[in-house]
């Protein structure tokens, strides 16, 4: 199943890059002629650029002051031939103006010395091109450019020029984006339902932070079509770099968060794999010099550390470890293309493909928490069916009316108090029954009851002592009572008096420990000195299980003075409740 | 008379040794109590009885494995339990009877009267009166359980019996004639003040010189009728 869709997503991505690389007819310069200064002669064509730096770069550093670049541009025979107006394209951040072949066809801005003169342009400026201008071959495109804000911050920029048939624009925008607008849907809806399931299900922390990982990568994904939706003044451009960088960064974070939840790493592991991705992104951050790698080696660092987390799940048999390694690699893989392609589309669409197959693995786990929920109610109906069915069970009941019946001939007043305890036995058994967890106090109440009825039954004083910190805290019903229950039936006190210790200590760790110190008297043969654990222990252990799910420890065996001794630790691990 | 009662539950016991007193004041019943079955054991290794009262499920432990072991000595067993979905158990195993709990006075009595047969025409017990299918007899180092309708005929050995089977083996119980009387269906007959005969397998009633007579078996064996048990085979027989 979850190999079909990961085939499924992968082959969807093939097919929209193969459809958007299709329809774009553009061309571009070889290389850029670059002249720091200012002079109107630049702009002709026939100008010797011969010794100005030249680069094959787009990337250019700016100065301070006013710069030209000069780029041949070879315009095939077709674009004239079929006689269509064609359009230049510049993306740059900075103030320009565009001579085409010594003609200034316009300007984006005013490019000026200083800050204070400049008036910043559009970070893309789309420049008409009159037919009448172009010829077929060698053109000539020359700009003048500043870019006077944001100076600490700038650096280089990235100067792209293309130039491309004008009517195929509105096209070619759209059709880049549909993919954009399908990964827009697939992440939006990955943060509604994971969203909704943390919400739904308070303690799927997975399901938080996988809702987290999609909100920032929709707010990436935002911040990077933003500029092909709306054109803004060049300086807001930092600001863009900014978010992207920040909900990059979040969304990588959020991602190794739901890693290490769903892997449920102990908290070493977790304070491991968060020290080495932010060291390895910091690292590798700081080796390149441009942003677009400085986000891919931030990003790539936090997905390799989630991949060798999962591949350790994969060893480890942790279940759904292998289709989310595939995800993981898929992303990974995406950053073959290049920086660039990368952070356009590569992420987002192995970021897509990601999601779908948390789709499938979430949407699995939940079957199997609703599995388990259901085996869980219907194991606790059985345990409150066991609980009362101890009761009316014929040794329980014809010996109590036995006893009941031989009070009457001998002590009738003593027959109407055993009656009274028996009617608050079972009132009491009544209440706790139905429920997971009662207070101590109420559960203490309970073992009272039951060893005044023993009490009557065998003519004894059994009493039951108390060392109790905490009366108030909650404990599953009758666990106490079962064990007090159990001891008076395999063991014969042939004194008089007999007494049980109860006892509670609140440890620092906020587990709780219990212990119920009990005479072992009488066996009543020699084998039964190893007892078996019977069914008062199922129900015991099925009950914490209910309450504490792996977060309790049940031990018992004899002291040295012959006491048998239960031990019942609540609260243990990093699960408790 | 002589009693072993088994009962953990202290009120339970003393109910039933003051009932058990009462009904049988005429008899002088001596009655031991014991809290277990490693006690009642000890205490039949010493001691012969007359009667067991026995309850099945004693500190948990159930009584049911010793019940056959117990059922092959000497005394009658009366089951006092629960557990009545037991008691069909009991019978097969050869128990006189079983009481339910909690115990009542007129239903203890009813077992308790089973033990007396001196309502019978000539003061012992002729025909069977019991419902048992099996009888537990001991082997060495283990209890046999034996399909009483595989048992031909019971002759009396010292105070035990003798149990003669189809196949023509014999088995030594512990039981008295008179006591296995008790437990046995009524296809059982005594022909002799010391010879049970299962009817079942009975051919005809021969009579010999001198007032002699002689019950001829389908395996072609015959036992010997005293003259006092004549009257009553023959009119079984018919």
């Amino acid at each position: 199943m979850t190999r079909f869709l990961v085939l499924f997503a992968a082959l969807g991505v093939v097919w929209i890059q193969e459809a958007v690389a299709q329809d774009v007819h553009i061309v571009s310069p070889s290389g850029y002629f670059i002249a720091d200064g200012d002079d109107p002669a630049w702009a002709a064509p026939e100008f010797d650029h011969s010794r100005w730096r030249f680069q094959r770069d787009r990337r250019i550093d700016v100065p301070a002051g006013i710069q030209w670049i000069r780029a041949p541009i070879h315009i095939p025979a077709s674009y004239i031939e079929e006689n269509q107006p064609l359009s230049v394209i510049v993306g740059a951040m900075a103030s320009n103006e565009l001579y085409f072949n010594g003609v200034l066809v316009g300007t984006n801005g005013s490019p000026a010395a200083t800050p204070a003169e400049e008036e910043p342009g559009l970070i893309t400026a789309r420049y008409y091109l009159p037919p009448s201008l172009v010829q077929p071959g060698e053109n000539i495109i020359a700009v003048r450019l500043s870019s006077q804000q944001l100076q600490a911050f700038r650096g280089d920029i990235d100067m792209e020029i293309v130039i491309s048939p004008y009517l195929d624009i509105s096209h070619v925008r759209l059709v880049r984006h549909v993919p954009a607008l399908i990964l827009f849907g697939a992440i939006a809806a990955s943060v509604i339902l994971f969203g909704a399931m943390y919400f739904l299900h308070r303690r799927d922390r997975a399901s938080l932070w996988i809702a987290m990982t999609f909100t920032f990568l929709a707010a990436q994904f935002g911040a990077e079509v933003y500029k092909g939706l709306v054109n803004y003044a060049y300086p807001v451009q930092l600001y863009r770099y900014l978010v992207i960088v920040f909900c990059a960064y979040g969304a990588v974070f959020s991602l190794l968060k739901a890693t290490l939840w769903r892997l449920q790493a102990p908290r070493n592991t977790t304070l491991a794999a968060f020290g080495i991705a932010h060291g390895a992104a910091i690292l590798s951050a700081a080796a390149v010099s441009t942003i677009e790698p400085k986000l891919t080696a931030i990003i790539l660092s936090f997905l390799v550390v989630c991949l060798v987390l999962t591949l350790n799940g994969i060893r480890n048999n942790v279940r759904g470890s292998i289709p989310l390694a595939i995800g993981l690699l898929v992303v990974s893989l995406a950053s073959v293309e290049g920086v660039t392609l990368f952070l356009d589309r590569g992420f987002f669409y192995g970021m897509t493909v990601l999601a779908a197959i948390l789709f499938v693995l979430q949407a699995q786990d939940f079957r199997r928490s609703e599995m388990m929920a259901d085996k869980a109610a219907a194991q606790s109906a059985r345990m409150e069916l066991e609980l009362v069915k101890r009761h009316i069970q014929p040794h329980f009941m014809m010996n109590t009316l036995g006893a009941l019946s031989e009070w009457i001939e001998e002590n009738p007043s003593a027959s109407v108090d055993m009656i009274q305890v028996l009617a608050d036995e079972f009132r009491l058994l009544n209440d706790v029954s139905s429920k997971d967890k009662i207070p101590l106090s109420q559960e203490i109440e309970l073992c009272d009851a039951h060893l005044q009825i023993m009490s009557y039954r065998q003519d004894q004083t059994l009493t039951l002592h108390k060392d109790i910190e905490d009366a108030s805290q909650q404990i599953p019903p009758a666990i106490f009572h079962t064990l007090v229950e159990n001891a008076l039936t395999h063991n014969r006190y042939n004194e008089d008096k007999v007494s049980f210790l109860l006892r509670q200590r609140l440890h620092e760790d906020g587990s709780i420990q219990y212990e119920l110190l009990v005479p072992m008297g009488a066996q009543k043969n020699a084998q039964k000195k190893q007892r078996g654990r019977g069914l008062g222990f199922t129900y015991i252990e099925a009950r914490l299980e209910e309450a504490w799910p792996g977060a309790y420890q049940i031990e018992e065996g004899p002291t040295e003075d012959d006491i048998w001794r239960t031990s019942i630790v609540l609260g243990t691990g990093q699960r408790s409740a | 008379m002589k009693i072993l009662m088994v009962e953990d539950e202290r009120m339970v016991a003393r109910g039933i040794k003051r009932m058990v007193a009462s009904i049988l004041d005429d008899q002088k019943p001596d009655i031991h109590h014991v809290p277990s079955l490693e006690q009642a054991q000890g205490f039949l290794a010493e001691n012969q009885i007359d009667l067991l009262l026995l309850d099945l499920n004693l500190s948990g432990d159930d009584g049911f494995d010793l019940l056959a072991g117990l059922a092959s000595q000497s005394f009658q067993t009366i089951v006092v339990s629960a557990n009545t979905d037991r008691a069909l158990q009991s019978y097969e195993y050869g128990v006189l009877d079983f009481v339910p709990k909690p115990v009542g006075r007129e239903r203890l009595k009813k077992a308790l009267r089973k033990l007396d047969f001196t309502d019978d025409t000539d003061g012992s017990l002729q025909t069977g009166r019991g419902t048992t299918e099996y009888l537990s007899i001991k082997a060495p180092g283990m209890i046999k359980i034996m399909q009483v309708s595989e048992v031909h005929y019971i002759e009396a050995a010292g105070k035990y019996s003798e149990i003669h089977t189809a196949d023509d083996h014999s088995h030594l119980h512990e039981k008295s004639l008179t006591a296995l009387l008790l437990l046995l269906p009524k296809n059982f007959q005594r022909v002799h003040k010391s010879v049970i005969a299962n009817l079942d397998f009975a051919g005809k009633l021969l009579s010999h010189e001198g007032s002699r007579y002689e019950l001829q078996l389908k395996s072609d064996r015959s036992l010997r009728v005293g003259r006092a048990f004549v009257n009553s085979l023959r009119d079984r027989l018919s």
